[in-house]
Protein backbone atom coordinates (compact mmCIF):
# COMPACT_ATOMS: atom_id res chain seq x y z
CA UNK A 1 0.00 0.00 0.00
CA UNK A 2 1.96 2.95 -1.28
CA UNK A 3 1.57 6.61 -0.29
CA UNK A 4 2.67 8.31 -3.56
CA UNK A 5 0.27 10.96 -4.62
CA UNK A 6 -1.91 8.82 -6.61
CA UNK A 7 -2.33 5.63 -4.42
CA UNK A 8 -3.30 7.72 -1.22
CA UNK A 9 -6.16 9.70 -3.46
CA UNK A 10 -6.63 6.42 -4.83
CA UNK A 11 -8.22 4.86 -1.81
CA UNK A 12 -10.21 8.06 -0.81
CA UNK A 13 -13.59 6.70 -0.84
CA UNK A 14 -12.26 3.89 1.60
CA UNK A 15 -10.82 6.63 3.62
CA UNK A 16 -13.65 8.71 4.04
CA UNK A 17 -16.11 6.09 4.66
CA UNK A 18 -13.63 4.95 7.58
CA UNK A 19 -13.66 8.31 9.14
CA UNK A 20 -17.22 9.58 8.51
CA UNK A 21 -19.20 7.00 9.01
CA UNK A 22 -21.13 7.71 5.60
CA UNK A 23 -21.40 5.73 2.78
CA UNK A 24 -21.93 8.30 0.51
CA UNK A 25 -22.11 5.54 -2.55
CA UNK A 26 -25.36 4.80 -0.94
CA UNK A 27 -26.82 7.93 -1.70
CA UNK A 28 -26.18 7.97 -5.68
CA UNK A 29 -29.30 8.18 -7.94
CA UNK A 30 -27.37 6.87 -11.29
CA UNK A 31 -26.01 10.00 -13.47
CA UNK A 32 -25.79 13.10 -11.90
CA UNK A 33 -27.87 13.21 -9.06
CA UNK A 34 -27.98 11.84 -5.31
CA UNK A 35 -30.29 12.55 -2.79
CA UNK A 36 -29.28 15.20 -0.94
CA UNK A 37 -31.62 15.03 2.44
CA UNK A 38 -30.67 11.72 2.60
CA UNK A 39 -27.51 13.44 3.18
CA UNK A 40 -28.43 15.57 5.56
CA UNK A 41 -30.60 12.96 7.22
CA UNK A 42 -27.22 11.43 8.57
CA UNK A 43 -27.70 13.71 11.30
CA UNK A 44 -30.67 12.08 12.99
CA UNK A 45 -31.57 15.10 15.68
CA UNK A 46 -34.39 17.69 15.07
CA UNK A 47 -33.08 21.12 15.29
CA UNK A 48 -34.29 21.82 18.92
CA UNK A 49 -32.20 18.35 19.79
CA UNK A 50 -28.77 19.84 17.77
CA UNK A 51 -29.06 23.06 19.89
CA UNK A 52 -28.71 20.86 22.97
CA UNK A 53 -26.59 19.40 21.93
CA UNK A 54 -24.30 22.29 21.05
CA UNK A 55 -25.86 24.03 24.48
CA UNK A 56 -24.00 21.37 26.04
CA UNK A 57 -20.76 22.46 25.15
CA UNK A 58 -21.33 26.24 25.27
CA UNK A 59 -21.59 26.78 22.13
CA UNK A 60 -24.44 28.92 20.37
CA UNK A 61 -27.19 31.23 22.32
CA UNK A 62 -24.74 34.28 20.85
CA UNK A 63 -26.27 37.55 21.13
CA UNK A 64 -27.95 39.46 18.22
CA UNK A 65 -26.86 43.40 18.33
CA UNK A 66 -28.89 46.18 16.74
CA UNK A 67 -26.03 48.58 15.03
CA UNK A 68 -27.95 51.65 16.20
CA UNK A 69 -24.98 53.92 15.33
CA UNK A 70 -24.04 52.49 11.40
CA UNK A 71 -27.80 52.39 11.01
CA UNK A 72 -27.63 56.25 11.61
CA UNK A 73 -24.55 56.93 9.73
CA UNK A 74 -26.26 55.24 6.46
CA UNK A 75 -29.66 56.63 7.09
CA UNK A 76 -27.76 60.02 6.87
CA UNK A 77 -26.22 58.76 3.29
CA UNK A 78 -29.03 57.65 1.50
CA UNK A 79 -32.72 58.84 0.33
CA UNK A 80 -35.12 59.76 2.82
CA UNK A 81 -37.21 56.94 3.65
CA UNK A 82 -34.34 54.94 3.25
CA UNK A 83 -31.74 52.94 5.23
CA UNK A 84 -32.43 49.86 6.68
CA UNK A 85 -31.79 48.79 10.20
CA UNK A 86 -28.53 46.51 10.59
CA UNK A 87 -28.02 43.79 13.25
CA UNK A 88 -25.29 41.58 13.97
CA UNK A 89 -25.42 38.15 15.17
CA UNK A 90 -22.16 38.11 17.78
CA UNK A 91 -20.86 34.68 16.75
CA UNK A 92 -17.07 35.86 18.47
CA UNK A 93 -19.68 34.93 21.58
CA UNK A 94 -18.89 31.02 20.84
CA UNK A 95 -15.88 29.54 22.81
CA UNK A 96 -13.49 29.03 20.24
CA UNK A 97 -14.37 32.89 18.89
CA UNK A 98 -16.53 32.25 15.52
CA UNK A 99 -19.85 30.20 14.61
CA UNK A 100 -17.36 27.31 13.77
CA UNK A 101 -17.87 26.04 16.95
CA UNK A 102 -21.31 25.07 15.75
CA UNK A 103 -20.07 23.25 13.14
CA UNK A 104 -17.41 21.32 14.96
CA UNK A 105 -19.38 20.61 17.56
CA UNK A 106 -21.78 18.03 15.81
CA UNK A 107 -18.50 16.70 14.55
CA UNK A 108 -16.90 16.23 18.06
CA UNK A 109 -20.44 14.52 19.40
CA UNK A 110 -20.93 12.24 16.86
CA UNK A 111 -17.08 11.06 17.06
CA UNK A 112 -17.42 10.66 20.07
CA UNK A 113 -20.51 8.77 20.31
CA UNK A 114 -19.09 6.49 17.58
CA UNK A 115 -15.91 5.76 19.50
CA UNK A 116 -13.41 8.06 17.26
CA UNK A 117 -10.36 8.75 19.97
CA UNK A 118 -9.98 12.27 17.19
CA UNK A 119 -10.81 14.40 15.01
CA UNK A 120 -9.10 15.83 11.99
CA UNK A 121 -9.48 19.02 10.36
CA UNK A 122 -8.10 20.18 7.05
CA UNK A 123 -7.96 24.15 7.03
CA UNK A 124 -6.44 27.51 7.51
CA UNK A 125 -9.66 28.49 8.76
CA UNK A 126 -11.31 29.53 12.44
CA UNK A 127 -12.78 26.35 12.18
CA UNK A 128 -9.56 24.83 13.22
CA UNK A 129 -9.94 26.15 16.37
CA UNK A 130 -12.91 25.77 16.45
CA UNK A 131 -12.46 21.82 15.82
CA UNK A 132 -9.42 22.04 18.58
CA UNK A 133 -11.65 23.63 21.08
CA UNK A 134 -14.88 21.06 20.54
CA UNK A 135 -11.88 18.21 21.37
CA UNK A 136 -10.84 19.34 24.05
CA UNK A 137 -14.02 19.46 25.54
CA UNK A 138 -15.25 15.68 24.52
CA UNK A 139 -11.61 14.42 25.50
CA UNK A 140 -10.52 14.07 22.13
CA UNK A 141 -7.07 14.38 20.02
CA UNK A 142 -7.70 17.11 17.56
CA UNK A 143 -5.02 17.55 14.50
CA UNK A 144 -5.13 20.33 12.24
CA UNK A 145 -3.46 20.66 8.63
CA UNK A 146 -3.32 24.32 7.84
CA UNK A 147 -1.87 25.69 4.33
CA UNK A 148 -0.18 28.14 6.41
CA UNK A 149 3.28 28.97 3.99
CA UNK A 150 5.21 29.84 0.75
CA UNK A 151 7.82 28.68 -0.64
CA UNK A 152 9.97 30.68 1.48
CA UNK A 153 8.61 29.80 4.95
CA UNK A 154 6.45 33.08 5.00
CA UNK A 155 3.55 32.49 6.90
CA UNK A 156 -0.01 34.70 6.61
CA UNK A 157 -0.38 36.68 9.45
CA UNK A 158 -4.01 35.77 9.95
CA UNK A 159 -2.89 31.42 9.63
CA UNK A 160 -0.07 32.51 12.19
CA UNK A 161 -2.59 33.47 14.73
CA UNK A 162 -5.18 30.47 14.23
CA UNK A 163 -1.67 28.14 14.04
CA UNK A 164 -1.20 29.75 18.05
CA UNK A 165 -4.96 29.31 18.85
CA UNK A 166 -5.84 25.86 17.72
CA UNK A 167 -1.85 25.05 19.65
CA UNK A 168 -3.46 26.97 22.39
CA UNK A 169 -6.29 24.52 22.78
CA UNK A 170 -4.25 21.84 22.48
CA UNK A 171 -4.19 20.89 19.23
CA UNK A 172 -1.26 18.82 17.12
CA UNK A 173 -0.84 21.57 13.75
CA UNK A 174 0.93 20.10 10.66
CA UNK A 175 1.41 23.72 8.77
CA UNK A 176 2.05 23.12 5.06
CA UNK A 177 3.10 24.61 2.18
CA UNK A 178 1.00 26.20 -0.66
CA UNK A 179 -0.53 23.80 -2.84
CA UNK A 180 -4.31 21.17 -3.17
CA UNK A 181 -2.00 18.52 -1.94
CA UNK A 182 -3.80 19.35 1.45
CA UNK A 183 -6.27 16.85 0.83
CA UNK A 184 -3.57 14.37 0.32
CA UNK A 185 -2.04 15.51 3.72
CA UNK A 186 -5.34 14.96 5.14
CA UNK A 187 -6.33 11.93 3.59
CA UNK A 188 -3.17 10.14 4.82
CA UNK A 189 -2.99 11.41 8.48
CA UNK A 190 -6.52 10.23 8.48
CA UNK A 191 -5.33 6.69 7.73
CA UNK A 192 -2.51 6.96 9.79
CA UNK A 193 -4.60 7.55 12.95
CA UNK A 194 -7.82 5.85 12.53
CA UNK A 195 -9.45 9.46 13.67
CA UNK A 196 -12.97 10.71 12.57
CA UNK A 197 -12.51 13.36 9.56
CA UNK A 198 -14.35 16.45 10.92
CA UNK A 199 -14.50 18.04 7.49
CA UNK A 200 -16.13 21.31 6.39
CA UNK A 201 -18.95 19.54 4.64
CA UNK A 202 -20.43 17.12 5.99
CA UNK A 203 -23.74 16.68 7.09
CA UNK A 204 -22.75 16.97 10.93
CA UNK A 205 -21.01 20.44 9.59
CA UNK A 206 -23.87 21.84 8.39
CA UNK A 207 -26.49 20.36 9.78
CA UNK A 208 -24.55 22.59 13.05
CA UNK A 209 -25.14 25.89 11.40
CA UNK A 210 -29.29 25.38 11.28
CA UNK A 211 -29.03 26.42 14.90
CA UNK A 212 -27.78 29.78 13.64
CA UNK A 213 -30.18 30.40 11.34
CA UNK A 214 -33.29 29.41 14.02
CA UNK A 215 -31.89 32.02 16.56
CA UNK A 216 -31.33 34.77 14.05
CA UNK A 217 -35.52 34.07 13.25
CA UNK A 218 -36.49 33.96 17.06
CA UNK A 219 -33.90 36.55 17.99
CA UNK A 220 -35.47 39.16 15.64
CA UNK A 221 -39.16 38.22 15.85
CA UNK A 222 -38.33 38.92 19.69
CA UNK A 223 -36.61 42.24 19.16
CA UNK A 224 -38.28 43.81 15.82
CA UNK A 225 -41.73 41.38 15.84
CA UNK A 226 -40.80 40.29 12.76
CA UNK A 227 -38.49 37.78 10.83
CA UNK A 228 -35.39 39.38 8.96
CA UNK A 229 -36.07 40.74 5.30
CA UNK A 230 -32.35 40.17 4.43
CA UNK A 231 -29.77 37.87 6.27
CA UNK A 232 -25.85 38.74 5.11
CA UNK A 233 -23.75 35.41 5.26
CA UNK A 234 -20.17 35.45 4.28
CA UNK A 235 -19.39 33.16 1.83
CA UNK A 236 -16.82 30.43 0.85
CA UNK A 237 -17.48 27.02 0.56
CA UNK A 238 -20.87 27.06 0.82
CA UNK A 239 -21.36 26.44 4.84
CA UNK A 240 -22.66 29.43 5.95
CA UNK A 241 -25.02 30.06 3.44
CA UNK A 242 -26.45 26.72 3.59
CA UNK A 243 -26.47 26.01 7.08
CA UNK A 244 -28.04 29.48 7.90
CA UNK A 245 -30.52 29.24 5.04
CA UNK A 246 -31.92 25.74 5.94
CA UNK A 247 -31.54 27.10 9.95
CA UNK A 248 -34.39 29.78 8.78
CA UNK A 249 -36.52 27.69 6.83
CA UNK A 250 -36.87 25.43 9.49
CA UNK A 251 -38.13 28.31 11.99
CA UNK A 252 -40.39 29.59 9.22
CA UNK A 253 -39.16 32.54 7.92
CA UNK A 254 -39.34 31.63 4.20
CA UNK A 255 -39.35 35.02 3.10
CA UNK A 256 -35.58 35.89 4.76
CA UNK A 257 -33.52 36.62 1.55
CA UNK A 258 -30.17 35.16 1.47
CA UNK A 259 -27.02 37.46 0.51
CA UNK A 260 -23.69 35.66 0.24
CA UNK A 261 -20.97 37.73 0.43
CA UNK A 262 -17.16 36.94 -0.64
CA UNK A 263 -14.02 39.36 -0.86
CA UNK A 264 -13.16 40.07 -4.36
CA UNK A 265 -9.71 38.33 -5.22
CA UNK A 266 -10.05 37.90 -8.48
CA UNK A 267 -6.95 37.26 -10.42
CA UNK A 268 -5.30 35.85 -7.70
CA UNK A 269 -4.64 31.99 -8.04
CA UNK A 270 -5.47 29.60 -5.09
CA UNK A 271 -2.88 27.44 -5.34
CA UNK A 272 -0.11 29.76 -6.85
CA UNK A 273 3.10 30.37 -4.39
CA UNK A 274 3.50 33.84 -5.76
CA UNK A 275 -0.10 34.97 -5.19
CA UNK A 276 -0.14 32.97 -1.61
CA UNK A 277 0.63 36.23 0.65
CA UNK A 278 -0.35 38.82 -1.98
CA UNK A 279 -3.82 38.40 -0.69
CA UNK A 280 -5.11 40.27 2.81
CA UNK A 281 -7.97 38.09 3.39
CA UNK A 282 -7.72 34.38 3.81
CA UNK A 283 -11.38 32.68 3.46
CA UNK A 284 -14.55 34.22 2.76
CA UNK A 285 -13.08 35.09 -0.87
CA UNK A 286 -13.75 35.14 -4.08
CA UNK A 287 -11.26 32.55 -5.04
CA UNK A 288 -13.03 29.92 -2.52
CA UNK A 289 -16.57 31.26 -3.02
CA UNK A 290 -17.29 30.69 -6.46
CA UNK A 291 -15.66 28.03 -7.82
CA UNK A 292 -17.22 25.91 -4.72
CA UNK A 293 -20.42 27.65 -5.14
CA UNK A 294 -20.44 26.45 -8.77
CA UNK A 295 -19.03 23.11 -8.14
CA UNK A 296 -19.87 22.24 -4.63
CA UNK A 297 -18.28 18.57 -4.90
CA UNK A 298 -14.84 19.86 -5.46
CA UNK A 299 -14.65 19.45 -1.20
CA UNK A 300 -12.91 16.89 0.64
CA UNK A 301 -15.75 14.60 1.08
CA UNK A 302 -17.83 13.05 -2.27
CA UNK A 303 -20.97 14.61 -1.40
CA UNK A 304 -20.77 18.30 -0.36
CA UNK A 305 -23.39 19.01 2.13
CA UNK A 306 -22.68 22.91 1.70
CA UNK A 307 -24.81 23.04 -1.73
CA UNK A 308 -25.10 27.25 -1.37
CA UNK A 309 -26.59 27.55 -4.86
CA UNK A 310 -30.04 25.59 -3.56
CA UNK A 311 -29.83 28.82 -0.81
CA UNK A 312 -28.41 31.96 -2.42
CA UNK A 313 -30.91 35.01 -3.43
CA UNK A 314 -27.77 37.09 -4.34
CA UNK A 315 -24.78 36.85 -4.33
CA UNK A 316 -21.97 40.36 -3.99
CA UNK A 317 -18.20 41.38 -3.75
CA UNK A 318 -16.79 43.92 -1.54
CA UNK A 319 -12.97 44.70 -1.66
CA UNK A 320 -10.45 44.15 0.92
CA UNK A 321 -10.76 48.28 1.36
CA UNK A 322 -14.58 47.86 2.08
CA UNK A 323 -13.70 44.92 4.69
CA UNK A 324 -10.74 46.88 6.19
CA UNK A 325 -13.01 50.37 6.45
CA UNK A 326 -15.95 47.91 7.86
CA UNK A 327 -14.25 46.95 10.79
CA UNK A 328 -12.93 49.66 11.89
CA UNK A 329 -16.64 51.51 11.33
CA UNK A 330 -17.80 48.56 13.62
CA UNK A 331 -14.66 48.90 16.50
CA UNK A 332 -14.82 53.04 16.34
CA UNK A 333 -18.34 53.94 16.06
CA UNK A 334 -20.33 50.57 17.49
CA UNK A 335 -17.13 49.67 20.10
CA UNK A 336 -17.04 46.19 19.10
CA UNK A 337 -13.93 45.57 18.00
CA UNK A 338 -13.74 41.86 15.22
CA UNK A 339 -11.90 39.99 12.68
CA UNK A 340 -12.29 40.39 9.14
CA UNK A 341 -14.96 37.33 8.54
CA UNK A 342 -18.12 38.77 9.60
CA UNK A 343 -17.35 42.53 8.42
CA UNK A 344 -16.85 41.69 4.96
CA UNK A 345 -20.96 41.01 5.36
CA UNK A 346 -20.78 43.79 6.80
CA UNK A 347 -19.30 46.14 4.49
CA UNK A 348 -21.94 44.49 1.66
CA UNK A 349 -25.04 45.41 4.47
CA UNK A 350 -23.86 49.05 4.74
CA UNK A 351 -24.14 48.97 0.78
CA UNK A 352 -27.31 46.88 0.48
CA UNK A 353 -28.95 49.17 3.86
CA UNK A 354 -29.32 52.00 1.11
CA UNK A 355 -31.51 50.88 -1.30
CA UNK A 356 -34.02 49.25 1.67
CA UNK A 357 -36.70 51.06 3.15
CA UNK A 358 -36.23 52.40 7.12
CA UNK A 359 -38.66 49.70 8.16
CA UNK A 360 -36.62 47.04 6.28
CA UNK A 361 -33.96 44.67 8.46
CA UNK A 362 -30.57 43.21 7.87
CA UNK A 363 -29.04 40.78 9.76
CA UNK A 364 -25.15 40.06 9.42
CA UNK A 365 -24.66 36.28 10.20
CA UNK A 366 -21.53 36.76 12.30
CA UNK A 367 -18.77 38.22 14.32
CA UNK A 368 -15.13 36.48 14.80
CA UNK A 369 -12.63 37.16 17.21
CA UNK A 370 -9.55 39.47 16.44
CA UNK A 371 -6.02 39.04 17.82
CA UNK A 372 -2.63 39.79 16.67
CA UNK A 373 -2.60 38.46 12.95
CA UNK A 374 -6.31 39.19 12.06
CA UNK A 375 -6.25 42.68 12.94
CA UNK A 376 -6.72 45.57 9.70
CA UNK A 377 -2.76 47.01 11.12
CA UNK A 378 -1.79 43.52 10.82
CA UNK A 379 -2.91 42.53 7.47
CA UNK A 380 -1.90 45.83 6.26
CA UNK A 381 1.74 46.10 7.26
CA UNK A 382 1.57 42.23 5.68
CA UNK A 383 0.47 43.57 2.03
CA UNK A 384 2.64 46.84 2.27
CA UNK A 385 5.73 44.46 3.02
CA UNK A 386 4.80 42.02 0.14
CA UNK A 387 4.65 45.78 -1.97
CA UNK A 388 1.09 45.99 -1.90
CA UNK A 389 0.55 49.73 -2.93
CA UNK A 390 -2.46 50.67 -0.08
CA UNK A 391 -4.20 54.30 -0.77
CA UNK A 392 -7.70 55.89 -0.07
CA UNK A 393 -8.63 56.13 -3.51
CA UNK A 394 -11.36 55.22 -6.31
CA UNK A 395 -12.16 50.99 -6.19
CA UNK A 396 -11.64 51.65 -9.86
CA UNK A 397 -8.30 51.42 -9.05
CA UNK A 398 -8.54 48.43 -6.15
CA UNK A 399 -6.48 45.36 -8.07
CA UNK A 400 -6.34 42.33 -5.99
CA UNK A 401 -2.34 41.29 -5.50
CA UNK A 402 -1.49 44.48 -6.44
CA UNK A 403 -3.36 47.55 -4.76
CA UNK A 404 -5.61 48.10 -1.88
CA UNK A 405 -8.05 51.55 -1.71
CA UNK A 406 -9.78 51.99 1.18
CA UNK A 407 -13.51 54.16 0.62
CA UNK A 408 -13.11 57.82 1.07
CA UNK A 409 -16.33 57.97 3.14
CA UNK A 410 -19.14 55.70 3.94
CA UNK A 411 -21.02 56.50 1.06
CA UNK A 412 -17.81 54.90 -1.26
CA UNK A 413 -18.80 51.38 0.27
CA UNK A 414 -20.66 49.32 -2.25
CA UNK A 415 -21.25 45.77 -3.23
CA UNK A 416 -21.01 44.71 -6.59
CA UNK A 417 -23.48 41.79 -7.26
CA UNK A 418 -22.83 38.59 -9.09
CA UNK A 419 -25.08 37.37 -11.90
CA UNK A 420 -26.51 34.17 -10.33
CA UNK A 421 -27.43 32.78 -13.85
CA UNK A 422 -23.95 33.19 -14.71
CA UNK A 423 -22.92 30.86 -12.09
CA UNK A 424 -25.92 28.87 -12.66
CA UNK A 425 -24.32 28.33 -16.60
CA UNK A 426 -21.14 27.58 -15.27
CA UNK A 427 -22.63 24.96 -12.71
CA UNK A 428 -24.20 23.07 -16.06
CA UNK A 429 -20.91 23.77 -18.01
CA UNK A 430 -18.64 21.51 -15.09
CA UNK A 431 -21.69 19.04 -14.89
CA UNK A 432 -21.75 18.41 -18.29
CA UNK A 433 -18.18 18.24 -18.27
CA UNK A 434 -18.62 15.01 -15.78
CA UNK A 435 -21.62 13.01 -17.17
CA UNK A 436 -24.49 14.00 -19.57
CA UNK A 437 -27.49 16.01 -17.63
CA UNK A 438 -30.35 13.46 -18.48
CA UNK A 439 -34.09 14.27 -17.93
CA UNK A 440 -33.41 11.81 -14.72
CA UNK A 441 -31.75 14.58 -13.87
CA UNK A 442 -33.40 17.88 -14.23
CA UNK A 443 -35.39 17.76 -10.56
CA UNK A 444 -32.16 17.19 -8.76
CA UNK A 445 -30.32 19.88 -11.10
CA UNK A 446 -33.03 22.42 -10.29
CA UNK A 447 -32.92 21.81 -7.09
CA UNK A 448 -29.17 22.48 -7.11
CA UNK A 449 -29.54 25.73 -9.24
CA UNK A 450 -32.65 27.33 -6.92
CA UNK A 451 -35.18 27.45 -10.87
CA UNK A 452 -37.63 26.17 -11.84
CA UNK A 453 -37.88 22.99 -14.38
CA UNK A 454 -38.58 25.36 -17.53
CA UNK A 455 -36.04 27.44 -16.43
CA UNK A 456 -33.47 25.15 -15.92
CA UNK A 457 -34.01 23.77 -19.52
CA UNK A 458 -33.43 27.70 -20.68
CA UNK A 459 -30.42 27.85 -18.89
CA UNK A 460 -29.10 24.14 -20.47
CA UNK A 461 -30.24 25.50 -23.81
CA UNK A 462 -28.10 28.48 -23.65
CA UNK A 463 -25.00 26.59 -22.53
CA UNK A 464 -25.41 24.14 -25.27
CA UNK A 465 -25.56 26.99 -27.78
CA UNK A 466 -22.54 28.36 -26.12
CA UNK A 467 -20.26 25.02 -26.18
CA UNK A 468 -21.34 24.36 -30.01
CA UNK A 469 -20.13 27.63 -30.68
CA UNK B 1 27.79 19.42 23.90
CA UNK B 2 27.69 22.40 22.12
CA UNK B 3 24.74 23.23 19.67
CA UNK B 4 22.87 19.55 21.11
CA UNK B 5 19.19 20.86 22.28
CA UNK B 6 17.91 18.79 25.12
CA UNK B 7 15.43 15.65 25.05
CA UNK B 8 12.12 16.79 25.56
CA UNK B 9 12.87 20.25 24.49
CA UNK B 10 9.85 21.83 22.38
CA UNK B 11 11.16 22.20 19.36
CA UNK B 12 9.54 22.26 15.26
CA UNK B 13 10.41 19.98 12.56
CA UNK B 14 10.32 20.20 8.65
CA UNK B 15 10.07 16.93 6.19
CA UNK B 16 8.85 17.20 2.62
CA UNK B 17 5.50 14.98 2.24
CA UNK B 18 5.91 14.97 -1.32
CA UNK B 19 9.15 15.79 -3.60
CA UNK B 20 8.75 18.26 -6.50
CA UNK B 21 8.41 15.39 -9.00
CA UNK B 22 5.64 13.25 -6.69
CA UNK B 23 3.31 16.41 -6.13
CA UNK B 24 -0.31 16.86 -8.28
CA UNK B 25 -0.83 17.49 -11.82
CA UNK B 26 -1.44 21.27 -12.58
CA UNK B 27 -0.43 22.98 -10.28
CA UNK B 28 1.27 26.71 -11.54
CA UNK B 29 5.09 26.50 -11.98
CA UNK B 30 6.04 28.93 -8.95
CA UNK B 31 4.49 26.25 -7.12
CA UNK B 32 5.50 22.96 -8.87
CA UNK B 33 9.29 23.87 -8.76
CA UNK B 34 9.19 23.42 -4.89
CA UNK B 35 8.32 20.35 -2.35
CA UNK B 36 5.37 19.99 -0.67
CA UNK B 37 6.36 20.69 2.95
CA UNK B 38 5.34 20.50 6.43
CA UNK B 39 6.30 21.62 9.80
CA UNK B 40 5.40 20.21 12.79
CA UNK B 41 5.90 21.19 16.62
CA UNK B 42 6.17 18.61 19.60
CA UNK B 43 9.11 17.70 22.18
CA UNK B 44 12.23 16.16 20.87
CA UNK B 45 12.44 12.58 21.87
CA UNK B 46 16.25 12.53 22.07
CA UNK B 47 19.13 15.06 21.92
CA UNK B 48 20.33 16.39 18.69
CA UNK B 49 21.57 19.23 16.26
CA UNK B 50 19.96 21.57 14.51
CA UNK B 51 19.38 19.84 10.61
CA UNK B 52 19.55 16.38 12.05
CA UNK B 53 16.72 13.83 11.62
CA UNK B 54 14.75 13.29 15.00
CA UNK B 55 11.77 12.48 16.22
CA UNK B 56 8.84 14.67 18.04
CA UNK B 57 5.86 13.70 20.26
CA UNK B 58 2.97 16.06 19.08
CA UNK B 59 1.07 17.53 21.96
CA UNK B 60 -1.20 14.79 21.22
CA UNK B 61 1.21 12.20 21.66
CA UNK B 62 1.98 11.00 17.70
CA UNK B 63 5.80 10.69 16.92
CA UNK B 64 6.58 12.69 13.68
CA UNK B 65 9.89 12.45 12.34
CA UNK B 66 11.70 15.21 10.01
CA UNK B 67 14.69 17.87 10.43
CA UNK B 68 15.06 19.78 13.08
CA UNK B 69 14.98 23.56 12.18
CA UNK B 70 14.21 25.59 15.27
CA UNK B 71 14.55 25.28 19.20
CA UNK B 72 11.62 26.67 21.19
CA UNK B 73 9.47 27.89 18.74
CA UNK B 74 7.32 31.00 19.10
CA UNK B 75 4.44 32.84 17.66
CA UNK B 76 5.64 35.72 16.79
CA UNK B 77 3.38 37.51 14.42
CA UNK B 78 2.02 41.12 15.44
CA UNK B 79 -0.92 43.75 15.64
CA UNK B 80 1.21 45.36 13.05
CA UNK B 81 1.39 49.26 11.85
CA UNK B 82 -1.37 50.81 10.40
CA UNK B 83 -0.10 52.61 7.18
CA UNK B 84 -0.63 56.33 6.53
CA UNK B 85 -3.50 56.07 4.40
CA UNK B 86 -5.56 53.39 6.74
CA UNK B 87 -4.97 56.53 9.64
CA UNK B 88 -6.70 58.70 7.15
CA UNK B 89 -9.99 55.74 7.49
CA UNK B 90 -9.88 56.07 10.90
CA UNK B 91 -9.68 59.67 11.49
CA UNK B 92 -12.71 59.95 9.28
CA UNK B 93 -14.59 57.31 10.74
CA UNK B 94 -13.88 58.99 14.43
CA UNK B 95 -15.21 62.34 12.58
CA UNK B 96 -18.13 60.30 11.99
CA UNK B 97 -18.37 59.06 15.73
CA UNK B 98 -17.81 62.87 16.67
CA UNK B 99 -21.06 63.52 14.49
CA UNK B 100 -23.16 61.10 16.27
CA UNK B 101 -22.54 63.01 19.54
CA UNK B 102 -24.62 65.91 18.30
CA UNK B 103 -27.65 63.99 17.22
Amino acid sequence: MGNSYEAVTGRRAAILRASTGIDYDHLEQGGIAFDYEALMQQVPLTIEEVAAVQAASSVGNTPLIELHNITELVRRESEHGYGARIFVKDEAANPSGSFKDRRASLSAYFAAQNGFTGMIAATSGNYGAAVASQAARYGLDAIIIQEAFDSAGVGQPEILEKTRKCEALGAEVLQTSVGPELFYALLRTLEETGYFNASLYTPYSIVGIETLGLEIAEQMRVQTGQDPDVVLATHAGGGMVTGTARGLRKAGATNTRIVGVSVDLHGLHMASDRDFNRKSFTTGHSGFSIPFTAWPDRADVPRNAARSLRYLDDLALVTQGDVFFATELLARVEGIERGPAGNTSLAAAIALARTMGREETLVVSETEYTNAGKAPAAQLSFAASNGIDIAVGPRTEDEPGATIRFPRQLGDVRAEHIDLDRVRRSYLRKQSQEKKITAADHQFVAGELNVTEERLRELIHTVTTESSR
Amino acid sequence: MSGMIAEGSWVKIRFHLLETAERAAGLPIETAEHPYEVYATGRLEAAAKLGEQVTIRTQIGRTVQGELCEDNPGHWHTYGAAPAAFHEVTNYIDELRRSLRHG
